[in-house]
């Protein structure tokens, strides 16, 4: 499956360069208001994660379908230092740095599907759809 | 005073609030504004910062519509050049993104939510598993102090009963060493009656007799009459002197142990045609009187045995000194008890037995009977030398 959209991700104008990446292909797939507020959201917080943790990394997004919906991929991938505790790392309130403790689990939240594949210095990458209801 | 305090700091924590909601609704205007003009995805990011920031500082969905609502309508105040319609829209796009912190938020208090109702499920789960081992225990806690009410009870029970035992087998011991002692009282009464009265009469009746045989006026025929007359009486001066020893020797009380068993044990052999043989130890004068008559009465009913039942020829007869005890032993060559048909071993011979294990144990005695197939009986009676009561405590607080 072709991505729509590779975004390098380094500084916080690239946070904002994902953001809209998504809201635009969110709007064009069609939707609603609050949905895409959540998808920018989402790339919000994983884009940050990227930011903060491993400096540097890319954002793909990309229309995906099943048998009956149309749906929004988000994949974000980096070779930071990785998540050592992951369940740890999702559980609500846990936050290494930020305050608020939304990162990774408010944006599982806020998508349909959220995978996270990481360990102790192998990277991470999150992959998290949202299905477009019918 | 401390009234004053808490409402100083109330005060404080108001106006604090207050000035937070002032500045975070000026950004807020002052972001939209600019927003609406340019549509910079930036601007959408710091609604969301900004949304962050009022989460921060404490405040709800409901101040964020507040400000919210207080931005458009200064923004409509304004006017718009037509453009009213897409600054409804650039308003909408940055209220959901000014908002987006709390749905997170709410979705993660939704998940924890239903977590904690399946962690309280598993818990109800697990205390109602631990209410029915409880009741399961309880029931057995129960169930085993019944069970060791009964059994307390019941070894009260038979405590009872081995106390009421032992105490009439202490009656009934009592009771036996009365009949021993009345019946040796007895005994030494009628040998001292038939020996002293009976038999002085009859010396006297038999000098009568051999002054009337002397007499020459007495004829022939008289003088047969007079002869049979007294041998009668000589055998039954016999008679009553042999009746009186076995009753209670006389010679028991006056020479002692050993000279009174040589004397019956000598008449015995007479009377038997046995072959006796007799050894004693004269230590066995320092026992007892009643230990003594003890041996004595042994002696007799295990010889008077012998004769009756075992077809003996030989009894070997010892008496020793063994610690501080005195040992009798008898033994003979004739047929065990063992070797007896059944209706000879009769409950008289039974008895006789059971009277020497008596008296024997009345004096802290022991007695064993060792019946040898082929090689005769031999009856082994130890008796302490001194110190009775002492030894009986010794034997009691051996038994346990």
């Amino acid at each position: 499956m072709e991505s729509d959209a590779n975004i390098s991700i380094g500084s916080e104008m690239d946070i904002v360069a994902a953001r809209r990446a998504g809201r635009v292909l969110a709007l064009n797939l069609g939707f609603s208001g609050p949905e895409v507020t959540m998808i920018a959201t989402a790339i919000s917080e994983i884009a940050r994660n990227i930011v903060v943790h491993a400096k540097r990394g890319t954002i793909s997004l990309a229309r995906i379908h099943n048998q009956n919906r149309a749906g929004l991929r988000i994949v974000a991938r980096d070779d930071g230092p990785g998540i050592r505790d992951v369940q740890q790392a999702m559980r609500y309130g846990y936050s290494s740095c930020q305050g608020l403790g939304v990162g990774l689990p408010g944006a599982k939240w806020l998508m349909d599907e959220f995978h996270i594949d990481s360990g102790s210095g192998k990277g991470t990458v999150v992959t998290m759809k949202k299905w477009l209801r019918s | 005073m401390v009234a004053v305090l808490n409402q100083e700091t109330l005060v404080t924590a108001v106006t604090t609030m207050s000035r937070n909601f002032s500045n975070l609704a000026g950004r807020y205007l002052r972001t939209l504004r600019k927003f609406a003009t340019t549509k910079r995805e930036a601007d959408l990011e710091q609604a969301y910062a900004l949304g962050r920031k009022a989460m921060s500082l404490k405040f709800g969905v409901l101040d964020m519509a507040r400000i919210h609502q207080a931005a458009l309508a200064s923004l409509l105040a304004k006017p718009t050049d037509g453009k009213r319609e897409k600054l409804l829209e650039a308003a909408e796009v940055f209220f959901l993104e000014a908002l987006s912190p709390f749905e997170v938020t709410h979705r993660g208090f939704n998940e924890a939510n239903r977590r904690l109702q399946r962690l309280i499920a598993e818990k109800e789960k697990r205390n109602h598993d631990l209410a029915v081992i409880n009741d399961r225990l309880t029931a057995e806690i129960r169930r085993r102090k019944l069970t060791e009410k009964a059994l307390r009870q019941s070894e009260q029970h038979y405590r009872r009963l081995f106390d009421d035992a032992r105490a009439m087998e202490e009656g009934l011991r009592d009771l036996s060493n009365k009949v021993l002692d009345v019946q040796e009282d007895e005994r030494k009464r009628i040998s001292r009656e038939l020996h002293d009265e009976t038999g002085q009469a009859l010396t006297a009746i038999s000098v009568t007799l051999a002054s009337l045989g002397r007499n020459e006026q007495i004829s022939g025929i008289g003088q047969q009459r007079l002869h049979e007359a007294q041998d009668l009486l000589r055998s039954t001066m016999e008679t009553i002197h042999n009746f009186a020893r076995e009753l209670r020797p006389a010679m028991l009380d006056e020479l002692g142990l050993l000279p009174a068993l040589r004397s019956y044990l000598a008449a015995f052999a007479e009377r038997t045609g046995l072959h006796i043989r007799f050894r004693a130890n004269p230590l066995a004068e320092a026992l007892t009187a009643n230990a003594k008559i003890v041996l004595y009465r042994v002696a007799q009913e295990s010889l008077t045995n012998v004769a009756k039942h075992a077809q003996a020829q030989r009894v070997d007869f010892r008496i020793r000194k063994v610690n501080s005890r005195i040992s009798m032993m008898i033994s003979d060559d004739g047929k065990s008890y063992r070797e007896l048909p059944p209706e000879v071993l009769k409950q008289e011979h039974r008895l006789g037995l059971l009277g020497m294990q008596e008296r024997v144990r009345l004096v802290n005695g022991q007695i064993a009977i060792r019946p040898r197939v082929g090689k005769g009986t031999t009856i082994n009676v130890l008796v302490p030398l001194n110190g009775a009561v002492e030894r009986r405590e010794n034997n009691l607080a051996a038994l346990g």
